[in-house]
């Protein structure tokens, strides 16, 4: 058990190592990593899979491909710096804050709108040829996948 | 070597998502437990549910530990998927736009203010006791979300330089 538990970690911290180098050469001077999503699906998914072909372990590539999905839906947060890390930190760093003063902050250290754009438009999620808002075909898909998540459960569409 | 288990574990999300719509549509009081804390439960049952599903099959320990371990990775990234739905700024403003047919400009700059942003998580993190409100001001609770947000702290550090 151990065995296949040290291969899919090794695995994993390959694909880790290759995408720090990555992500620190193809950074934008803005900070914006362009096609993001992308390349963390394919070191994180589409790497389990190609070391699949050439040693078959089914076993092996679906711990593998277990944690890259949690790498992968966990980077994002670190990435866009989620306002609840930076509410929490804030905390930790400053002591007891006020909300007015917590809006303070928040307001020098996040723009809500126009870095989600900008992120959205990096990963080609949002058309930049048209002149007015138009995700693209992924970024319609993505929203309707949600969108119908939600109407599942029974819930409102989420708040942000 | 622990074949079964994988599958079994592999499919966690479904198994997820069909004791959480069947919570929702069928406990009218669900509706009142914090979101995040029943997901968590929903991922913790499913969990349990390859444990012994895997147990019923193999009779193998090791196995169906195997098969709660796999089904735990699939259940946090399951629990993730909820959170985005509930909270991610990206897959709001898609959202937003193929249900009701709203651009950012039309409603995210007016109605998505760092007031909302505050609105929407200090419950939640009230809620998990992260933070504590005394005297009108919100502190800090040592707990595993403060370990956490250092923790990513620091890896985004590896990737960013702010």
């Amino acid at each position: 058990m151990l065995s296949l538990y040290f291969s899919a970690l090794g695995q994993f911290f390959i694909s880790l190592g290759a995408q720090i180098l990555l992500w620190r050469a193809i950074r934008r001077a803005d900070g914006v990593v362009p096609g993001q999503i992308m390349w963390l699906f394919l070191l994180f998914l589409a790497g389990p899979i190609v070391h699949f072909l050439f040693a078959p372990d089914l076993s092996r590539l679906i711990l593998a491909l277990g944690l890259g999905c949690v790498y992968i839906m966990s980077f994002p947060a670190a990435a866009a710096k989620s306002p609840t890390l930076l509410i929490i930190d804030l905390l930790d760093r400053h002591g007891a804050l006020s909300k007015s003063e917590l809006e303070k902050y928040l307001n020098a250290d996040v723009s809500m709108v126009e870095d989600r754009l900008r992120d959205l438009k990096a990963d080609g999620l949002v058309d930049t040829r048209a002149e007015k808002f138009r995700p693209s075909a992924t970024g319609r898909l993505i929203g309707y996948v949600f969108w119908y998540y939600r109407r599942v459960l029974g819930l409102p569409l989420g708040e942000g | 070597m622990f074949l079964m288990g994988s599958v079994i574990g592999l499919f966690s999300p479904l198994v997820c998502l069909i004791f959480h719509v069947l919570i929702y549509r069928l406990w009218r009081r669900s509706h009142q437990i914090p979101r995040q804390k029943l997901t968590v439960l929903v991922a913790l049952c499913a969990m349990i549910f390859s444990l012994l599903l895997t147990w019923s099959i193999t009779h193998s320990e090791v196995e169906s530990l195997h098969g709660a371990i796999v089904s735990l990775l699939f259940g946090y990234t399951y629990f993730h998927w909820f959170n985005m739905s509930e909270t991610a700024r990206r897959v709001r403003v898609l959202v937003r736009y193929v249900a009701l047919g709203l651009t950012p400009q039309d409603s995210a700059r007016d109605a998505y203010t760092h007031d909302t942003v505050l609105n929407n998580r200090i419950p939640r993190l009230l809620e998990t006791g992260t933070i504590k409100l005394v005297d009108g001001k919100y502190e800090i609770q040592r707990g595993p979300l403060l370990f956490a947000t250092r923790l990513i702290l620091f890896w985004r550090s590896l990737f960013y330089v702010d």
